[in-house]
């Protein structure tokens, strides 16, 4: 029977560390970490990480069930693992995009407000860390929730059909009404238009900044980033 | 009733009153064990046609792509896939093989198979609404965590009654000694519990950080593997490769190394899934530096293993038992290398975020431990129904299929996972490189699913009557190949084996103070 406790107590002792170290410390610490002001001398420039508008929570679920975090996913990773800071189109630039934009690497802090952070599970579509600056108009992006391969033959996103209804146009047809034409257009004197979740979904995708000013200036990033982080106590 | 020809019973001798033991304690565990393990059966059917149905929707999402059946898209499809195959079927089976092992090795009768009972139905209905949870849109897109989140109470109950219930038969042993197999099933009945609430309290109940929620998740599907798939994988292997081989475990020592090295390191890993990601870089670096220090106990166990199995290897070519069982052990040891492997920053980059994952999870759901499970499933329902396998072939058929489904899963699943990765690497290139360089991979993924549907629906048909008693009369277990020569079959008496027994009294037993 002492072996038995033994074998426990060693089972214990051997798993309570790492458990502590990695998960619970580290939560803890997480968990207390606040936004702070981007340049304190300067409040118009408000805070960082920036607050987010209320339709991007309500998309992050529609975005989890929907299970989008399995193609698409949300971390800019620094060179040594890819080339997701400078991949043409993915960051801020979209004037020229034969002059790449540097993006800087996600922080933490990033996620701020995020109950999980989507980072993703295979990258089987391109990665949505900064879509919010290539997005679309919203017409445009329910069309593409709604047909995909309309806008890229090689596409293998799926369509989101099940987030559109149909339903008969009463009085002025809707200004979200998709445009659609041949076997996807809708009955006579009926028109497709986004339910809810949709415009959530894309009320979240059109948010999807993950670069913002950091606290202390773009110039140095590894600093202002540990300055995010509250002191050690 | 002794159809125990594959010999090696705990006892080096087995004597009539030992023979009785085991009987009963094989008619006592009959209705549970048969209960999980046919359910899981059932499970991996259905994980193995949902596997099916998202690698089509990988490359082509046309693919049964009909208004009403919204709910097989990708993004659901998959995880409803990869959850029912660990929840569903992996979980399942372990914990049925598990019950069996703990019974045969306390040499204890299974009391109150009630509880189990309970505990059984109330994991496969926690599963069951899981699944269907992430199909009907409810799930939560946090890997291996994917079912809805009031699932994982339902299964945590049912799984601490199972563990309890294991603990308490491991009190009440009758046998002197502890066995190697029965340390790392309580290694796995420790570990599971801890892991899981540890991850959904972090995730569900107290969400602060959304990133730590990502790392707790990670460090949550590597313990998951390592410390409760492989685990269970492992006391398997320690049990049936000497029971099958008839003769001890080659050393100690080195099963002791294994064990404890596991337990060690195994809880440090995990976090190097994100390696790159928003985390603070130690995290990362410490999950991949015990990744790979993890090797030295999966070293230690495979030279363990491979001494032990030195000169009766030949037994592959009639022993279903053994040769599943030799697979998946040698599946386990790729595996870890793998995981090593993945480490590296220069592999790290072409596999993070790709396909590769599902390669990776392949390797240690499928080729490690499902292999394992099928070896210890066709030696113990035999000794549960009194009955043995109906035909060699069928067994074969289920093997090389198996076999062949699940090299080619992990090798296209992987290559379509590289393939993607150095396409999306190209700087000023669209996306489109990345998908059409990796979709014939990903065509081949179906053709191997195929397989593996294949497989398995033979494997559930001839278990389902073998358990319905349409099974073979007789003693003499179901052997491949040619079992009708005499002269091979001589090989597989009990009295060819017995006299090493003699020698080596001490058997298979391997307690701290044999």
């Amino acid at each position: 029977m002492t072996r038995f406790r033994t074998f426990f107590l060693g089972l214990a002792a051997t798993f309570f560390f790492p458990w502590l170290i990695l998960i619970v410390l580290p939560h803890a610490r997480m968990r207390a970490m606040q936004p702070v002001a981007v340049d304190p001398a300067d409040p118009t420039k408000g805070e960082y990480p920036p607050p987010v508008p209320n339709i991007a929570k309500q998309g992050e679920k529609i975005y989890a069930r929907e299970g989008c975090a399995q193609c698409h996913s949300q971390v800019v990773r620094p060179t040594y693992l890819g080339i997701d800071s400078f991949k043409r189109g993915w960051g801020r630039e979209q004037e020229n995009l034969n002059v790449p934009v540097l993006t800087r690497t996600t922080q933490p802090m990033d996620y701020y407000g995020e109950t999980y952070a989507f980072l993703g599970v295979e990258r089987n579509g391109p990665d949505l860390s900064n879509y919010g600056y290539r997005a679309p108009a919203a017409t445009a992006l329910y069309a593409h929730l709604y047909s995909p391969k309309s806008f890229a033959w090689w596409s293998t996103m799926p369509s989101y059909r099940h987030l559109f209804e149909s339903r008969k146009i009463q009085g002025q047809p809707s200004a979200d009404a998709l445009v659609l034409t041949g076997e996807h257009a809708p009955a006579d004197g009926h028109e497709i238009v986004p339910t809810a979740d949709a415009r959530a979904l894309v009320g979240y995708l059109m948010t999807l900044k993950k670069d913002a000013d950091l606290p202390g200036g773009g110039a140095e990033e590894a600093a202002p980033a540990a300055a995010a982080t509250p002191p050690a106590s | 009733m002794s159809n125990d020809p594959e010999i090696t019973p705990e006892k080096p001798a087995a004597g009539d009153a030992d023979l009785k033991l085991r009987a009963l304690i094989d008619r006592s565990a009959r209705v549970p064990v048969l209960f999980f393990l046919t359910s899981s059966v059932i499970w991996l059917l259905v994980a193995s046609l949902l596997g099916f149905v998202s690698s089509m929707k990988a490359h082509w999402p046309g693919f049964l792509d009909w208004d009403a059946l919204f709910f097989l898209n990708y993004g659901r499809s998959k995880p409803a896939f990869i959850n029912a195959l660990v929840y569903g079927w992996a979980l399942q089976a372990g914990l049925g093989i598990s019950l069996w092992l703990m019974a045969r090795l306390c040499r204890a009768e299974v009391k109150n198979p009630l509880t189990l009972m309970v505990a059984g139905h109330f994991w496969n209905a926690g599963v069951l609404l899981g699944v269907l949870g992430i199909l009907g849109g409810y799930g939560t897109s946090m890997e291996l965590m994917d079912f809805p989140r009031f699932v994982w109470p339902i299964l945590f109950v049912a799984y601490s009654m199972i563990a309890i219930w294991m603990i308490t038969m491991f009190q009440r042993r009758r046998s002197e000694s502890v066995y190697i197999s029965q340390w790392y099933i309580l290694g796995a009945c420790f570990w599971f519990p801890w892991l899981y609430v540890t991850a959904n309290v972090f995730v569900h109940i107290l969400p602060g950080s959304g990133v730590m929620a990502a790392a707790t998740n990670a460090w949550f599907q590597n313990g998951l593997i390592f410390l409760v798939l492989g685990p269970i994988g492992l006391a398997v292997a320690y049990y049936l490769i000497p029971k099958v081989l008839g003769r001890s475990i080659h050393s100690y020592q080195l099963a002791l190394l294994g064990f404890w090295g596991l337990a060690i390191f195994g809880g440090w890993a995990g976090m190097h899934k994100l390696v790159g990601g928003p985390l603070p870089a130690w995290m990362p670096s410490v999950g991949g530096a015990a990744t790979i220090l993890m090797l030295m106990p999966v070293i230690a166990v495979a030279i363990n293993h491979h001494i032990t199995t030195r000169g009766k290897r030949g037994l592959v070519e009639h022993s279903p038992t053994f040769r599943y069982t030799v697979f998946g052990a040698v599946a386990y040891t790729l595996l870890n290398l793998m995981a090593a492997l993945y480490c590296f920053f220069p592999m790290a980059k072409l596999t993070q975020l790709t396909s590769a994952s599902v390669a990776f999870q392949v390797m240690a759901v499928y080729a490690f431990f499902s292999m394992t499970m099928f070896g210890a499933i066709y030696f113990i329902v035999p000794r549960l129904v009194g009955r043995e396998w109906r035909n060699g072939r069928l067994i074969n058929f289920h093997f090389w299929f198996s076999v062949y489904g699940t090299v080619a899963l992990v090798g296209t699943y992987l290559l379509a996972g590289i393939n993607s990765s150095v396409g999306a690497n190209v700087w000023d290139a669209d996306f489109q490189i990345a998908v059409t360089q990796s979709a014939n991979f990903l065509r081949g993924t179906s053709v191997a699913w195929a397989f593996v549907i294949v497989a398995n629906g033979v494997f559930l048909y001839h278990l389902v009557l073998l358990v319905a008693g349409f099974g073979r009369k007789g003693t003499e277990p179901t052997m491949l190949g040619h079992h009708d020569d005499p002269e091979h079959a001589h090989a597989h008496t009990p009295g060819g084996v017995v006299p090493s027994f003699q020698t080596d009294s001490s058997s298979l037993e391997v307690s701290p103070h044999a």
